[in-house]
């Protein structure tokens, strides 16, 4: 399985780096095949051998970069998406899956993509977040921090917000799922602690590269560990 | 000194005394009922220090350079107001004048005050600073402000508040180059002009050019960001005015500044950074400083800053990490340690520890399997995080959830060195408890 790794030199917030590691050890250990290739800016990136993309956030002037240089691959993009290739964005990634990004500077175009836009307010929405999903029978915990209010319309969100902020705050939903790509604000990072969410990637990717059968299970005691501990402190 | 202030005083060092009586030492309650009283009350008082007003920001180092220029500066017979416990809101600050005032009046001839990033803009409006000292900037904090460019527009702020300040600032920090010259102020500079470090890999913050954008290159680099950088589009690192050469690490840290030697008992790398800062700031404000390489050699770390406690046959090392340029600085000094058998790792997530540990995985804990440690245990509130960051390098452990029970657990196997390594508040927690280890061993 072939991982990319969208610009990390530029989005690599937030200890994203252990999404990465987490899908690569958890086909590892499972005596599969992994290499991961990071993108830099000017390196040309061919969707067609892809397995899963990951793209993280940066700061607002790092995330316009990378949406000037995405602009211009736009189309084979959304063609790895629409054929069901698979995407986990996060937070600046998944602002830039939408329409716009919309800040007290302006508004900056995003890959158009998902019917999502994101409008910045002042006030950030930071904290411990916990989600119930449709996508895996565990909730899924991680620490959320932005400042962009993203409205997601029709989407299918990642989850019910069991406790956080979520999306937009009010609304009670968090992230995105469309086809195999999720979009979502969760740092902590996100797949360490929730192990069944990357292996649902992991699966997908499975899937459409024509491998058949399941995942093979692995002991992720450590992994349930850290989640619960999270879960019942914020879950009383 | 009107009545009003003279009355906000007296009720803040009431509330000092009485929070120092239900256990809580602070300089921050004195400082919100004074400043409630009288909000005039810290801009009159500042004013009251006769020779110069320095402020210290950066994201590490800045508790440990105020603490050394306080102390040496007192040393060398200067009258010093200084918020040394690192209550650095404003808050915090008013508290440490008023507390050193009597009777409305302030007897002092220096303030060295540390300031939190965000609220120098703040604080700044009351303070006469003359110099404004910018130790680095890491990617920290980072559940308060958002991102490091929000810092940096704090600290601007703050920098415009003041037309005569001067700055000091870490030279071999391309962020805090970029922050002088955006503020168009002159600027001097410390940094450490040699390769000191093996070449390593390792996280690299501001590996792009904060003017243009592109890859920095380095011709070496020490940690983090800090190196001496270039890029294609003319940033580069100045000239820097307290250059530090020769340095040895073998024994404590040992260094050449302006042909000047200086033997110094304390260890990490970083260090050299903090007493760089410190001897550049006597130098650029005038003081007495004839004596200050003696004064230096006979300077301990302050506690719980690789302090070392003696436990029956162990020999334990505690220090703080609380971000990755910390914890890897730490992990570097491990890696140089062949006689360390055993380490704790203390993750809690309190305000002021930040609460989000994603900072974890930008940390290169691979370089434990480097050392001869048999034995890793983590704790704190998020131990089991700090398990499962471990586990994913290959590497592991074992969490005991309580930091008492887990140094005890360490303890049991009798290394011949252990170290204990906590974020900011499982520091005193540790600290007070390795001290009674320590003694009770002795009797
Ligand atoms: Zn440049």
């Amino acid at each position: 399985m072939k991982i990319g790794h969208l610009f990390p030199d530029l989005l690599n917030l937030y200890g994203d780096l252990g999404n990465i590691r987490t899908l690569q050890r958890r086909l590892e250990w499972r005596g599969l095949d992994v290499s991961v290739e990071n993108y830099r800016l000017s390196d040309e990136i061919d969707f067609s051998r892809l397995d899963l993309v990951v793209l993280g956030g940066g700061s607002d002037r790092e995330q316009q970069i990378v949406c000037q240089r995405l602009q211009t691959i736009k189309d084979d993009f959304r063609a790895y998406i629409e054929d069901g290739g698979v995407v986990l964005a996060i937070c600046g990634g998944y602002q830039l899956l939408g329409q716009f990004y919309e800040s007290s500077r302006g508004r900056i175009a995003g890959l158009g993509i998902l019917e999502i836009d994101t409008v910045q307010h002042d006030r950030r929405l930071i904290g411990n977040i916990v989600l119930d999903s449709r996508l895996i029978d565990q909730p899924i915990v991680g620490f959320e921090n932005h400042a962009g209010r993203t409205n997601i319309y029709r989407h299918e969100p990642l989850g019910k917000v069991i406790t956080g902020y979520g999306n937009d705050e009010s609304g009670g939903y968090e992230g995105v799922v469309y086809k195999h790509v999720i979009g979502t604000y969760l740092h902590g990072p996100l797949l360490p602690k929730n192990p069944k969410l990357a292996d649902w990637l992991l699966q997908k990717a499975r899937q459409r590269a024509g491998q058949t059968g399941e995942l093979s299970p692995l002991d992720d005691r450590l992994e349930h560990q850290a989640n619960q501990a999270m879960y019942h402190r914020l879950i009383k | 000194m009107n009545v009003t202030q003279r009355l906000a005083i007296t009720g803040a060092k009431l509330a000092s005394r009485m929070s120092r009586l239900i256990g809580k030492q602070g300089q921050n309650l004195p400082g919100t009922i004074g400043l409630r009283l009288s909000p005039g009350i810290l801009r009159d008082l500042s004013h009251q220090v006769s020779q110069a007003t320095v402020m210290v920001c950066g994201t590490n180092g800045k508790t440990t350079v105020n603490n050394l220029l306080a102390d040496l500066s007192e040393q060398n017979g200067y009258r010093v107001v200084a918020n040394r416990t690192g209550a650095n809101l404003t808050e915090g600050v008013a508290g440490s004048y008023i507390l050193a005032s009597r009777g409305g009046r302030i007897e002092a001839d220096l303030a060295f005050l540390e300031s939190d990033e965000a609220w120098a803009r703040h604080t700044i409006k009351h303070l006469p600073v003359d110099l404004m000292i910018i130790t680095n900037l890491f990617r920290d904090q980072l559940d308060r402000y958002g991102e490091i460019d929000t810092t940096m527009e704090y600290l601007l702020e703050a920098i415009e508040r003041k037309p005569d300040l001067r700055l000091l600032v870490n030279g071999d920090d391309p962020l805090c180059v970029h922050l002088a010259q955006t503020s168009g102020r002159s600027f001097s500079t410390f940094g450490i002009t040699e390769p000191v470090l093996a070449q390593t890999e390792e996280t690299r913050e501001a590996t792009f050019c904060p003017v243009c954008d592109r890859p920095l290159d380095y011709q070496f680099y020490h940690y983090s960001q800090l190196g001496h950088y270039d890029c294609t589009c003319g940033f580069h690192r100045p000239a820097i005015d307290y250059a530090v050469t020769e340095v040895d690490l073998s024994d404590g840290l040992s260094f050449k500044l302006a042909g000047q030697a200086y033997t110094i008992a304390y260890r990490g790398f970083y260090n050299i950074y903090n007493f760089a800062a410190v001897i550049a700031a006597f130098d650029l404000l005038d003081l007495k400083r004839d004596r200050l390489p003696q004064q230096l050699q006979l300077f301990l770390p302050k506690a719980g800053r690789n302090e070392i406690f003696q436990v029956g046959p162990t020999r334990l090392i505690l220090n703080l990490a609380k971000n990755p340029a910390g914890f890897n600085q730490n992990l570097h000094s491990l890696l140089a340690d062949d006689t360390a058998e055993a380490v704790l790792l203390g993750i809690n997530d309190e305000a002021q520890d930040g609460r989000d540990v994603s900072w974890l995985w930008d940390v290169d804990f691979e370089r434990l399997k480097k050392t001869d440690v048999k034995q890793i245990l983590t704790t704190g509130a998020r131990g089991a995080d700090m398990l499962l960051r471990l586990k994913y390098d290959g590497i592991e452990g074992r969490l005991v959830l309580e930091l008492r029970a887990a140094i005890d657990q360490l303890l049991q196997a009798q290394p011949k060195v252990a170290y204990v390594l906590v974020n900011y508040t499982l520091l005193q927690p540790a600290h007070a408890y390795l001290k009674a280890l320590a003694q009770r061993s002795r009797s």
